[in-house]
């Protein structure tokens, strides 16, 4: 049986994290893989930690939830504990640092990862497109499928948009290369190697 | 065929329509407001597609039941609360025979309770309203599923004209996953209130709900229940996994099933003998099957998202055909997660 990677993301409502969810869902369907993508859909749509959970997998994914996370990504500060549950040993915790310090994580006990896509994204790209940063530095942590594959999933998501704005067009794909060299840095300095 | 990306409401919209559904009439509800969304997008688009959005969902049911006595294959989706209020036209259904096929996505209960996900509908939708429940009811446990037996439903209820259900649950709504459309063939429609294989030319059907005497009733429902034990041998369906060598048995249904399923093969992998006896017809239910596999079984865990609104038809069911010790496991609108079930089995095993 192949054990499917299971991912969640869990952020404000409104930091495009079911966004993230669903293109990465869309990229492991393009790469020709079992997947499934669920919302976290109650209150917290309106105002609260919005979580989605994805698994991908090459066999076949019998439920769409699950307990615990091999992928976490974090990206406010109350999400951390609100999604304190879904932590095992190894569990790869990624977390944004302009959001979240050090002191925050502290006590979680798994390998912890912080990024600088919220800042980077405001200082180089635009603060909107923070989301694709994550959404490829979660495809790349794993080696889910390839960098081009997650543009063909942004295409697919919000090509409609993509088109009308070429400049928004290359922020996007800009973001999806940043956020990929992001953990491939990030996990070298861990001192985990990736292929990327 | 065509593999595709979709949510299980997409799904179950895509399935109605390659069945040749009509008409839809509904109020909108969570978790199975897209479907109703959806028909809107396609009606407005194919003006053979009626639309209808009516004041509540007891508007629903009968407007639907007025779409299929005028010919047109009609059916309704709701959830929870919806599914209370529906059941007043869903026992007309019952009543006049009307081959209405009704979505439901179960959400957490009483009352509005939340828009997310139980299996506390099954009573509800098993039984119905005054009456005696002689209605079909699947409960499929993933995207797949729902676009088939969406789709076989059509074909069920204008075949035996018995009122069919698909219990599903906001989960299954809201997944996204992969889902083959195989469109199958469907049975066309035809006015009911027209049925030539019921009437001689000329005449006019008189279809009722209201009888002056007892007797008068009791012999129209004699006549009902007699069509209905005929029809179910037929229809009714369950899954068997890994139970061969079981000594523990599950019980369990929907996407709970699934679950139980992902549970099963971790327990299989460290060698512990589990498997799952899984009806995808709640209604009848495969009592027949059930009692015959629980034979020789050791221990049966019983596993829903409610208070035993399922054991209780399990145990109905088995009743004298094993002395196997029982076991339940309820979390009442709560998610189970696999993880959840693999501890239960090494708990009872």
């Amino acid at each position: 049986m192949t054990k499917p990677l299971k991912i969640v993301i869990a952020g404000e409502g409104g930091q495009g994290v079911q966004v993230i969810g669903k293109t990465l869902t869309v990229g492991a369907f393009i790469a020709g893989k079992h997947t499934t993508f669920i919302p976290n859909y109650g209150v917290e749509q309106r105002g609260g930690v919005s979580i989605a959970f994805v698994q991908i997998s090459g066999g076949e994914i019998p439920f769409p939830k699950f307990a615990k996370a091999d992928v976490l990504v974090v990206l406010c500060r109350r999400a951390v504990e609100r999604t304190k549950t879904y932590i095992k040993p190894d569990t790869l915790y990624i977390y944004d640092r302009e959001q979240i310090s050090s002191r925050d994580v502290e006590d979680i006990e798994c390998q912890k990862i912080g990024l600088d896509g919220q800042e980077y994204a405001k200082k180089y790209l635009i603060s909107k497109v923070a989301n694709v940063i994550y959404l490829s530095a979660i495809v790349a942590s794993k080696k889910l499928y390839s960098i081009e594959t997650v543009k063909k999933a942004l295409m697919k998501e919000i090509g409609d948009k993509l088109l009308q704005d070429q400049k928004l067009h290359q922020l996007n794909f800009k973001a999806v290369d940043a956020g990929a060299k992001m953990i491939e840095v990030a996990l070298k300095e861990a001192g985990e190697k990736v292929n990327v | 065929m065509k593999k595709v990306l979709a949510t299980g409401n997409d799904a179950v919209l895509r399935a109605a329509l390659d069945a040749g559904a009509g008409m839809f009439c509904g109020y909108p509800i969570t978790p199975s407001t897209e479907i109703l969304a959806g028909w809107a997008k396609a009606a407005s688009k194919n003006k053979n597609l009626v639309f209808v959005q009516t004041e509540d969902e007891a508007a629903a049911g009968f407007g639907a039941i007025g779409g299929i006595l005028a010919g047109k294959k009609a059916w309704v989706a709701t959830a929870g609360m919806g599914n209370v209020i529906m059941q007043d036209p869903l026992s007309l259904a019952e009543a006049m025979r009307i081959p209405i096929v009704v979505y439901i996505a179960q959400r957490g209960g009483p009352s509005t309770g939340t828009v997310i996900f139980s299996q506390q509908e099954v009573v509800l939708t098993r039984h119905g309203g005054n009456g005696e429940g002689l209605r079909i009811v699947y409960s499929p446990g993933n995207i797949q599923e729902l676009y088939d037996y969406v789709f076989k439903a059509f074909n069920i209820a204008w075949k035996y004209y018995f009122p069919v259900f698909i219990l599903s649950d906001g989960y299954l709504g809201k997944t996204l996953s992969e889902v083959t459309y195989h469109q199958g063939k469907s049975m066309p429609p035809h006015p009911i209130m027209l049925n030539e294989h019921r009437l001689a030319a000329g005449q006019h059907l008189n279809l009722r709900n209201c009888y002056s005497l007892e007797e008068e009733l009791g012999e129209v429902l004699k006549k009902q229940i007699a069509d209905w034990e005929k029809m179910s041998e037929k229809v009714t369906e369950h899954e068997e996994f890994y139970v061969k060598d079981a000594d523990l048995l599950i019980f369990a249904h929907g996407s709970v099933s699934q679950a139980a399923k992902a549970a099963i093969m971790e327990a299989r992998a460290k060698g512990l003998k589990v498997g799952l006896f899984r009806p995808l017809t709640l209604s009848p239910f495969p009592i027949k099957e059930s009692r015959k596999i629980v034979k020789n079984i050791k221990k049966i865990l019983t596993i829903e998202a409610s208070l035993g609104q399922f054991s209780d038809i399990v145990k109905s069911a088995i009743f004298g055909a094993t002395g196997a010790l029982y076991f339940e496991f309820f979390k009442p609108a709560e998610g189970i997660t696999p993880e959840e079930i693999l501890e239960k089995i090494e708990e009872y095993l």
